[in-house]
């Protein structure tokens, strides 16, 4: 507690924040850093360790006394290294080269991360301690990690507020599509021919650490304007958008030109274009006027120069001269805000209070957002945002079940089942519900097929036929949030089979954000034998399975969870028999919880519903900033978490409070923007 | 010598090489035009070497990949059983190993490292490297500049979704084998008929609208070069990838208009053919066709000399269902735990490829070019990442190299390698073939000599 009020006081110390008032009311709103990991800055504080040169607190006041709880993590990671690490990695006989007894104090552990990356990766893995020695439980394992893990973002968390890298970003595919549709007018998917960009960071593909471009995207770029650009020429409609201005008796064609290249850069850049870079552009319609083009085909092969421009094509923001982070500038912030909840440019509107600097006001871009998530234009966000947090995305492409065995599986199944979460999001997005409903539910988005699928019978919406429609669920029904729907069961399961395992993992991972470390080198996999088969369910085998006690300790967690949604088949149909024997969907959790069915299994989940909120912050948090987060990012995630808790899970509460922090507030000085190659890895 | 003399493309010898088993649409009404008679003066005798790497994931079942017999009297193994009209034709390499892939994860550090032959980088996207260039890249970095395309990079599935949280990789590393730079890997082409537009514009373009995408490209630059101004160092290098894709659109424009290049012409052009259809087929077989023909479209005009083709991502688990005797998707069986059944299934996985892999052979044989056929002058290798899908193992690769090299590789042959020999030593003498040498590749020893 103490650490985190300095951080965020010392934060205050910004004097051109213009918002600094709401995000320190903000920030402690809530319990901040509950997490015990907390006190071992309050052991070192209080113990004043060697290195530790002076207090965090800015203004010179005592620190508050440290209350040491129990247990401490510090001691209770020390006791683990001395039990397990140390009789090898210790002064001169030392494996490897590491002595880990030196590093006796945060101070040396932060001032080496690769290296404590390197144990952090090796202890989760299994791989250490080594096989001849005593092993590490699994959670022992897990909970190492994190505490090394949570050294490193309480250190961080330390000092002034930090808005963490700004990587340079490219458009996505999808962002390049809805900017070109916004900027023409049209309909047309014109990213349709770019090459599909993979995800980075925290799992989406707007990461810019993985929008690479490739030679072939410089060509693609250019087809693709002008294919666009062609589809909006023939279009009526799309060119009155464009030429806002046409030569007359009062204007020149060159003016003209001018103010309808300038009004659509500006718009392309998401910022008002330069002088410069408006002659620039005039130059080109000045070529094509020469080679005898019309006034119109003149301009339009001048737009070819804006939608091709890396202006255009990169989120690009201005430089941040010397070694201070600076508040964001009024288009910038537009544009992050517009990107994150349209993946498009700005609009008019929002364009107007970027430029008289209104929209960096809390309470003018709280209505924006209002605005912004009850305009249809949200869908593409959320369609991305849902679609690649659950995996629900794949579903009909890479994930597809087996054709022989499920032959009502067809291409709108399929769509219903990617479309399902998306409506969902939407509905909470728009009516400002709670996050928890995510989890839990007293309505489903179904069509006429689904409907049936989910085996519902009262409340069936009118006129019920391929689209989705919202359904209010009879009381104690089995449906209700993602973990249920079709669509996750479907991409938890084999194409043949279900899976508690994947399963499991699927809930631990997508929801919880706990996965299990991978399973150990070459280990032998269920048997699908017949012999091993004959007269089992797949519970009965895996629990065979897991007598192996080097598969146990992880599949104790995994799954029973599974086991929990065994009432679902591969495609997430009711069933009561595997295999001709009836399902026994109880569970007990290592935690010792047990439940019955998936329901119980849905209110244990939901007793978790805080650790849920943090790692659907870091997923929301990871897609509003286009990046993997950073050590000093999980202060917001924190932070954020506190704070929509105290506001009974809205969602709208969450998104403001990213926008307020300051990630999205602050831009870190270019010179000193943390390079994309810092973490080292495989050695 | 002049190569109009010789019999030239006839439109059954395609489809002869096209095989009787699939006449696709597309191929059924393509024409290959004759070369330009006045061009026929500068045509050196010689054509150059080309090189395709096809790529399969998931391994093969090790007992049922390796052929009996050593040197040019060796016995095809039930995998490699469709080579059979070509074992004259193929190098069966064993006991190559990827030294640097053998740590990580079981797939993408094999799949990303393949053919850079080095270890990628463990995370989800911040500090993506391969720590390498990759074979082809190398390649085409020296003979890139002779034809319009530098090389074609074609694949059937899109890059997977998310980041494989429990191993720790981006699936970006999973979706390319081609690597131009550490931090650059080669986006594929995934769209039979965007792949085609692609290849036929780059060798086609001309006149006005070339020297107008010249223009819009000079301001691109300009703007890019401005830009480049105000960033930091890591953004810079973000900028400058677009910019060097901008400036080799431009090279291949200036190579157009001046005429540059290689002084050989190619046999055939692109007029009359007909493009693939506007969508990416549904069934795996057509789409993988349609590939392997873009890349033999691709040789024969000479609009590159190198590309690589991803039957699957890593961890791909296209369904196989369709496939006779299989029933399930392609990753899960390669998990067999050496059950009978699944073995079956796995090896007939492993065939079918094979199958393509034939196709691709059959041809090219089929296509002449002066004396040769498009085979002799070229290298076509196929490898998996892994030896055992089981065991996720990067010894003993099953690889293949097909074709002459112009006359530089004695095929026939069964060639066993002393355990632990590099896979880089092959890339090292691929290289030498292309015209591309290098003193050291990876964790390469020394060049495989690939002529008897």
């Amino acid at each position: 507690m103490t650490i985190a009020r300095k951080s965020i006081g010392s934060f205050l110390d910004i004097p051109s924040f213009s918002l600094r008032t709401t995000w320190f009311a903000f920030a402690l709103a809530g319990s901040i850093y509950a997490t015990d990991t907390t006190s071992l800055f309050a052991q070192q504080t209080a113990a004043a360790t060697d290195l530790r040169t002076e207090s965090p607190e800015p203004n010179g006041s005592p620190p508050e006394p440290a209350i040491a709880p129990t247990p401490d993590p510090w001691l209770k990671a020390t006791a683990l290294l001395e039990q397990h690490c140390y009789c090898c990695h210790e002064g001169e006989q030392k494996e490897g080269g590491l002595d880990l007894k030196k590093y006796d104090s945060i101070e040396r552990i932060v001032a080496d991360r690769p290296m404590w990356d390197t144990v952090r990766r090796r202890v989760l893995a299994g791989e250490m301690p080594p096989r001849d020695h005593e092993p590490l439980p699994v959670e022992l394992r897990q909970w190492f990690a994190e505490w090394v893990q949570n050294v490193f973002r309480e250190f961080a968390c330390q000092g002034k507020p930090q808005p963490g890298p700004n990587p340079l970003r490219r458009l996505n595919r999808n962002q390049y599509s809805n900017s070109i549709r916004d900027l023409l007018g049209i309909h047309f998917d014109a990213g349709h021919s770019l090459p599909i960009d993979g995800a980075g960071g925290e799992g989406f593909d707007n990461a810019a650490e993985t929008l690479f471009l490739s030679p072939i995207h410089g060509e693609k770029y250019l087809e693709a304007a002008k294919e666009a650009l062609d589809y909006s020429a023939k279009d009526e409609s799309s060119r009155r958008l464009i030429f806002h201005k046409l030569p007359d008796a009062n204007t020149t064609p060159v003016d003209a030109a001018k103010a309808v290249i300038g009004r659509f850069a500006s718009r392309a850049f998401r910022r008002p274009a330069s002088d410069a870079e408006i002659e620039n552009l005039l130059k080109l319609y000045q070529t094509a006027m020469q080679r005898k083009s019309s006034f119109e085909q003149a301009v339009y092969y001048a737009l070819q120069g804006v939608l091709v421009s890396p202006q255009f094509l990169f989120l690009v923001e201005p430089t941040v001269p010397g070694s201070e982070a600076q508040p964001i500038d009024p288009y910038s912030f537009a544009a992050r805000l517009s990107y994150f909840l349209w993946d498009s440019i700005p609009d008019q509107e929002l364009r107007d209070r970027a430029a008289d600097g209104s929209i960096l006001k809390e309470d003018v871009y709280r209505d924006q957002v209002v605005r912004m998530l009850n305009s249809p234009k949200v869908r593409p966000m959320a369609e991305s945002f849902i679609g690649q947090w659950l995996g629900t995305r794949e579903i009909g492409r890479r994930i597809k079940p087996d054709s022989k065995l499920f032959l009502k599986f067809d291409d709108e199944l399929a769509a219903a089942f990617r479309e399902e979460p998306v409506l969902m999001f939407q509905h909470i997005l728009k009516e400002n519900r709670s996050l928890i409903e995510l989890i839990d539910s007293d309505y489903v988005f179904v069509n006429s097929e689904t409907f049936r699928f989910y085996g519902l019978k009262e409340n069936r919406p009118e006129n019920l036929v391929q689209n989705l429609e919202k359904c209010q669920l009879p009381p104690g029904h089995l449906r209700g949030g993602v973990i249920t729907m079709a669509g996750p069961l479907t991409v938890s399961s084999y194409p043949n089979r279900t899976s508690p395992v994947l399963r499991g993992k699927w809930v631990l991972e997508t929801i919880l954000g706990a996965a299990p470390p991978p399973p150990p080198p070459n280990i032998e996999p269920l048997s699908e034998k017949p012999e091993d088969k004959a007269g089992k369910t797949l519970r009965q085998r895996l629990e065979l399975h897991r007598q192996n006690p080097a598969c146990a300790s992880c599949h104790a967690t995994l799954d029973p969870i599974g086991f929990g949604l065994e009432h679902f088949d591969s495609i997430g149909r009711y069933r009561d028999k595997d295999n001709g024997l009836p399902i026994d969907a109880s569970g007990q959790l290592t935690s010792g919880e047990t439940f019955q069915n998936a329901l119980e299994l849905k209110k244990l989940v939901l007793q978790r519903k805080d650790q849920f909120v943090r790692h659907f912050t870091v997923k929301m948090l990871g897609y509003a900033l286009g990046r993997g987060l950073v050590d000093s990012d999980y202060c917001i995630v924190d932070q954020l978490v506190a704070d929509v808790k105290e506001h009974d899970y809205k969602i709208q509460r969450l998104i403001l409070g990213i926008l307020r922090s300051p990630a999205m507030q602050l831009r870190p000085p270019s010179e000193i923007t943390p390079p994309l190659n810092t973490q080292t890895s495989n050695q | 010598m002049n190569i109009l003399k010789n019999k030239s493309l006839s439109r059954r010898t395609l489809l002869r090489g096209a095989g009787a088993a699939l006449a696709l649409p597309w191929l059924e009404a393509m024409q290959i035009r004759k070369l330009l008679g006045s061009e026929q003066e500068n045509v050196p005798a010689k054509a150059p070497v080309r090189m395709a790497v096809l790529f399969m994931p998931n391994g093969v079942p090790p007992k049922k990949w390796t052929p009996e017999g050593e040197g040019a009297d060796f016995k095809l193994s039930p995998i490699l059983e469709p080579l059979a009209p070509f074992q004259k034709d193929i190098l069966v390499l064993t006991q190559l190993w990827n030294k640097n892939s053998d740590s990580g994860d079981g797939h993408y550090v094999k799949t990303a490292g393949l053919l850079t032959s080095t270890t990628i980088n463990k995370t989800v996207g911040v500090d993506l490297n391969c720590n390498g260039v990759s074979m082809d890249q190398v390649a085409a970095q020296k003979i890139g500049h002779l034809t319009p395309l530098p090389s074609i990079e074609l694949g059937i599935e899109p890059v997977a979704v998310g980041i494989d949280g429990v191993v720790g990789y981006t699936r970006v590393y999973g979706a390319h084998i081609a690597w131009r730079g550490p931090t650059s890997p080669l986006a594929k082409e995934i769209h039979p008929r965007l792949a085609y537009e692609r290849i036929v514009r780059a060798g086609g373009q001309g006149g006005d609208s070339l020297q107008a995408d010249r223009s819009v490209l000079d301001r691109v630059m300009e703007d890019a070069k401005q830009l480049q101004g105000q960033l930091g160092a890591n953004d810079r290098r973000r900028v400058d990838e677009y910019l060097q894709s901008v400036r080799s659109l431009e090279q291949r424009m200036d190579r157009l208009a001046n005429h540059q290049g290689d002084p050989w012409k190619p046999r055939a052009s692109y007029d009359g053919m007909t493009q693939p259809g506007e969508k990416i087929p549904d069934k795996h077989l057509e789409h993988c066709r349609l590939m392997i023909d873009l890349m033999v479209l691709a040789f024969q005009t000479d609009t590159t000399r190198i590309a690589t083709f991803m039957f699957g991502n890593s961890v791909s688990n296209i369904n196989f269902a369709w496939l006779d005797g299989v029933s399930d998707a392609h990753h899960s069986l390669s998990h067999h735990q050496n059950e009978e059944d699944k073995l079956r299934q796995y090896e007939r996985i492993a065939k079918w490829h094979m199958e393509q892999y034939a196709y691709m052979l059959e041809r090219m044989k089929s296509l002449r070019e002066g004396e040769q056929s498009l085979l002799e002058n070229s290298m076509v290798m196929f490898g998996s990442d892994l030896r055992d899908g089981n065991a996720h193992d990067p010894h003993n690769l099953p690889i293949v190299l097909a074709g002459q090299g112009g006359g530089r590789i004695t095929t026939g042959r069964h060639l066993i390698y002393l355990r632990n020999t590099p896979l880089a030593n092959l890339y090292l003498s691929m290289l030498d073939v292309m015209g591309a040498p290098v003193e050291q590749f990876a964790d390469s020893k020394e060049k495989i000599p690939l002529q008897a």
